[in-house]
């Protein structure tokens, strides 16, 4: 339940951030949601990687259909992979940055508690 | 252990990004190319038309209105020059800014700057060549002319205020794909795509190349397989008498000969098979009664296109055609009162001079005297490596290309250039005037100031002129001045002088009613001056042909000679070739061949299994022939197919006909078996790796390429069309009728159909992109629309916008 919450809190503020500034500050929210709201590292990895994979297929699966599909077509011919590939590869490699990016926020928080906690 | 998991995540996470952000090799940085928000797929487009319907452009004096048709063709109505030509810049840089960005990068010796050290070599050529200097010795011309600057820097603020309204995630894939942002556009950068075409037009030289062919076949020999001037010339005007034209007199010299064979490079030459077909018909041979003019210039098949269409009205003009994106104004097209088009001239105005150097190498021998090379210094941005200063030494010939810095080694002698593009001149202007000439004589006073790449610039108006102009300025030469390397020292091998421009060939409503050019010899041979170059020798002659045999000629005729696929190389090889082989007892292994070529009707048609044939055949055929010449280490000039020809039949057993590689004697008779062996031989072999029928179209492949050569999902290939060069349609794998347009110039209006290979958009990823393609393939027209006002509603206008 929480990681189906926090899915959509990612995909929701790394869209705010991603629509402003250049591609890699969708670290950001993770980073920050792992820093102050995870509790676990599966959930600050698998709710950040499945955030960014589920906007970034989405963002480009909607701009896919909404045009004569001949980009990602030539694109994908030129990986060599069918056009679903490169849709799925588009969003591991969003996700799994997002994914590390949580994870780090995490572990970063993790350690603050250690030292409170001494 | 807490932080060791923090760092080590932490760096994972770095790593990524850094990866993701980086660009390895030929790969984009894959996280910034593959986000959805500012990635490539941010270039997928549809039909839809998504700009805004006004838009505020500062630099605009006052409102342009733009329609658009069905083909994304605008339609721009500005209230000054300056609008419309800013307005262009504007159009041009939204559809085909990397086009453009990415040609003057070529031409300007600036492509390392974004590709790296693989595009070192290129600008080291281009800017050795002088194209850079040339480039900005132009401007320094131009501007002083302020009309001329005033419509550069109109074009150029046009092109900026597109580039300045661009965010990253807006550029075009492109961009992206290599990891770059364009820079600013400047008068030069425009100017040194002209350079571009003066390259590719003008700079196809054989110097070292006939010099070394005239010491390996000989006096004699050379005649016959290099007479610049046949027996059936069928010159572009072939109808002047040239008996009372004064000539100047010049310091006539002999062409030197060195004792043995000179050595030079092939690195990159421009390619011979760029040409181009016009013709006009008058009015006394036409159905209608009106002059009919006709175009396709042969230009290589790239995407985007090196054509963009519109249509161009002010004050002062109403112009419709194609332009090449970075140019202003219309370059090929029609008015509201004249039509026309070019081709190109294929005049050698390029020659290299042998350097006889001094002691230390400081400088050159000339006239008796040692005259000190000038220094150029280049500054070559390499991504990756910092500037690289290349230092070209300059004669007052002009560079010198190569050296032992430079694709030569350190023993061979230097060359110094002379070209006709390294001298300033303002080839835009003249075109700014021809947009807006009305009459002949308007036409005539316009093109006055054309020096270069010269053009035959056929002519045909609402009154019922049509004339035919070749135009451009040529050096006075001294029989055989220029065709082979030249002596430094000797002042009677400097041009001279240029001939007047009065006295180049040119006719107006000819005798036989109609005007043509196909980039064959000019003159006749009682012109009295005397040029060397490049030139055709078989599209000139069918045009003529077909021409001349029909008296009352109607648009569709007109369509039907732009497709012409009469294969005149195969007519006349194989005619010199039966009557032997009928004589002969031929193989049974040769026999699927010999019924194939006695079976083709000459025609090479797309779906054409004989064209197939003769071509597997002839290629083989001069690869074998050609032997003696492959095994030099020097490069020595190959004859044309046309020379090669008459040479079979009047020498069939002259020693070129053997093949070395065999310890027998061959003639031309077997010299043909064994090159019907081996066209089988590659046809089988085509067949064991192609699953397409044996047929023309997929034996020639045709491609249209993107800029990029190496990203092929960019391309179109497999375009279903016929032709090949030195047909009329003269379509090859590479090159062919880039842009085909026919003009009927009636008293009410002139109607005018068109069409390039490609498509108005340069996005790969817009259904523009290739619009054009199929139709182009299948050899059909558009009928051009030419809007009267922006806001006529017509079926054809798709969208309006408004600038100001």
């Amino acid at each position: 339940m929480r990681v189906i919450l926090f899915t959509g809190l990612v995909a929701l503020l790394a869209f705010g951030v991603q629509s402003l500034f250049p591609w890699w500050t969708l670290i950001i929210p993770p980073v920050l949601l792992g820093l102050f709201v995870y509790r676990k590292g599966n959930e600050a990895f698998f709710s950040s990687f499945l955030g960014l994979l589920l906007l970034w297929i989405i963002h480009a699966g909607l701009q896919h259909a909404t045009s004569s599909g001949d980009m990602a077509a030539r694109m994908a011919s030129t990986f060599g992979i069918p056009i679903v590939v490169l849709l799925l590869a588009t969003g591991v490699v969003g996700g799994l940055l997002a994914g590390l990016a949580g994870l780090s926020g995490f572990y970063l928080q993790r350690t603050q508690q250690k030292k409170r906690r001494n | 252990m807490t932080w060791l998991r923090f760092l080590f995540t932490a760096l994972l996470t770095a790593a990524l990004l850094y990866v993701l952000h980086t660009r390895i090799g030929p790969v984009p940085p894959l996280g910034a190319f593959l986000d959805p928000f500012g990635g490539f797929w941010q270039n997928a487009e549809s039909a839809t038309i998504e700009w805004p319907e006004t838009l505020d452009l500062e630099g605009l004096d006052g409102q342009v209105k733009v329609a658009y048709d069905d083909r994304l063709v605008p339609h721009i109505f500005a209230e000054s020059d300056e609008d419309l030509y800013f307005m262009q810049g504007y159009l041009e840089a939204r559809h085909r800014l990397f086009q453009m960005d990415f040609m003057s990068r070529i031409a300007g010796g600036q492509l390392a700057e974004v590709i790296g050290e693989r595009g070192l070599a290129i600008d080291r050529y281009t800017r050795r060549l002088g194209m850079r200097k040339a480039a900005e010795d132009a401007w320094a011309f131009v501007e002083q002319d302020p009309q001329s600057r005033k419509i550069m820097q109109a074009y150029t603020d046009g092109v900026n205020a597109y580039i300045q309204s661009l965010t990253p995630r807006h550029y075009p894939v492109e961009f992206k794909l290599l990891d770059y942002a364009p820079t600013n556009w400047t008068p030069v950068r425009s100017l040194v795509i002209m350079k571009l075409m003066a390259f590719n037009l003008s700079s196809y030289d054989r110097d070292v190349e006939l010099t070394n062919a005239y010491l390996f076949f000989g006096a004699q020999d050379f005649h016959r397989l290099f007479d610049l001037f046949p027996y059936d010339l069928d010159p572009i005007i072939p109808d002047t008498n040239y008996a009372e034209m004064a000539v100047a007199q010049l310091d006539t010299a002999q062409p030197v000969f060195p004792d043995h064979l000179a050595h030079w490079n092939d690195f990159l030459r421009p390619q011979p098979h760029v040409g181009s077909n016009n013709w006009a018909v008058h009015g006394s041979r036409t159905a209608s009664g009106y002059p009919m003019l006709a175009n396709d210039p042969h230009l290589r098949l790239s995407l985007p296109a090196i054509w963009y269409e519109q249509q161009h009205v002010s004050p002062n003009v109403n112009a419709y055609g194609v332009s090449i994106p970075g140019l202003p104004m219309i370059t090929l097209g029609y008015n509201s009162d004249i039509a026309w088009g070019f081709t190109n001239a294929g005049r050698d105005v390029k020659d290299w001079y042998r350097l006889t150097l001094s002691d230390d190498k400081k400088a050159y021998l000339f006239d008796s005297t040692y005259m000190d090379f000038d220094i150029r210094v280049e500054e070559i941005k390499v991504r990756g490596m910092g500037t690289i200063v290349d230092s070209v030494r300059y004669t007052h010939y002009g560079p010198v290309t190569f050296d032992s810095t430079f694709q030569q080694d350190s023993s061979r002698i230097l060359l110094g250039l002379r070209w006709k593009a390294h001298d300033p001149s303002n080839e835009l202007l003249a075109i700014y005037k021809l947009n807006r000439a009305h009459d002949y004589d308007s036409y005539k006073a316009a093109i006055a100031g054309y020096t270069n790449p010269a053009q035959n610039m056929l002519f045909a108006d609402r009154n019922g002129d049509i004339a035919l102009t070749q135009q451009g300025v040529f050096p006075l030469l001294w029989p055989k001045q220029g065709r082979f390397v030249g002596d430094g020292t000797d002042p009677a091998h400097q041009w001279q002088g240029f001939i007047p421009i009065a006295h180049n060939p040119q006719h107006r409503n000819p005798d036989r009613g109609f005007a043509s050019s196909a980039n064959q010899q000019a003159a006749t041979e009682s012109y009295p001056y005397y040029y060397c170059g490049s030139f055709e020798y078989y599209r000139n002659r069918r045009i003529n042909e077909v021409l001349a045999a029909d008296s009352v000629i109607t648009i569709e005729d007109m369509i039907r000679l732009q497709n012409d696929n009469k294969h005149l190389i195969g007519e006349d090889a194989l005619s010199v070739l039966f009557p032997l082989w009928d004589n002969t007892v031929i193989p049974d292994s040769l026999q699927d061949m010999l019924i194939e070529l006695r079976s083709w009707d000459r025609i090479a048609d797309p779906n054409s299994v004989g064209a197939v044939y003769f071509d597997a055949f002839w290629e083989a055929f001069k690869h074998l022939c050609l032997d003696e010449l492959r095994q030099s280490e020097h490069p020595i000039a190959a004859p044309k197919d046309y020379h090669l020809i008459r040479f079979m039949a009047s020498q069939d057993d002259h020693w070129l006909f053997n093949i070395d590689s065999t310890s027998t004697q061959e003639d031309l008779l077997a010299l043909s078996l064994a090159a019907m062996a081996r066209g089988q031989a590659s046809i089988a072999k085509w067949q064991e790796t192609h699953d397409k029928p044996l047929t023309w179209q997929y034996w020639k492949n045709t491609t249209l390429q993107h800029w990029l050569s190496t990203v092929s999902a960019f391309h179109i290939d497999q375009v279903p069309i016929g032709g090949d060069a030195h047909i009329v349609n003269a379509n090859s794998s590479t090159h062919g009728g880039s842009w085909r347009f026919i003009a009927h110039l009636k008293p009410e209006g002139i109607e005018a159909y068109g069409i390039y290979a490609g498509g108005q958009s340069g996005n790969p990823g817009s259904p523009y992109y290739g619009q054009f393609v199929d139709k182009w393939a299948a050899g059909e027209h558009y009928e051009l629309l030419m809007l009267d006002s922006p806001t006529v509603s017509h079926d054809r206008i798709i969208y309006h916008q408004t600038f100001e």
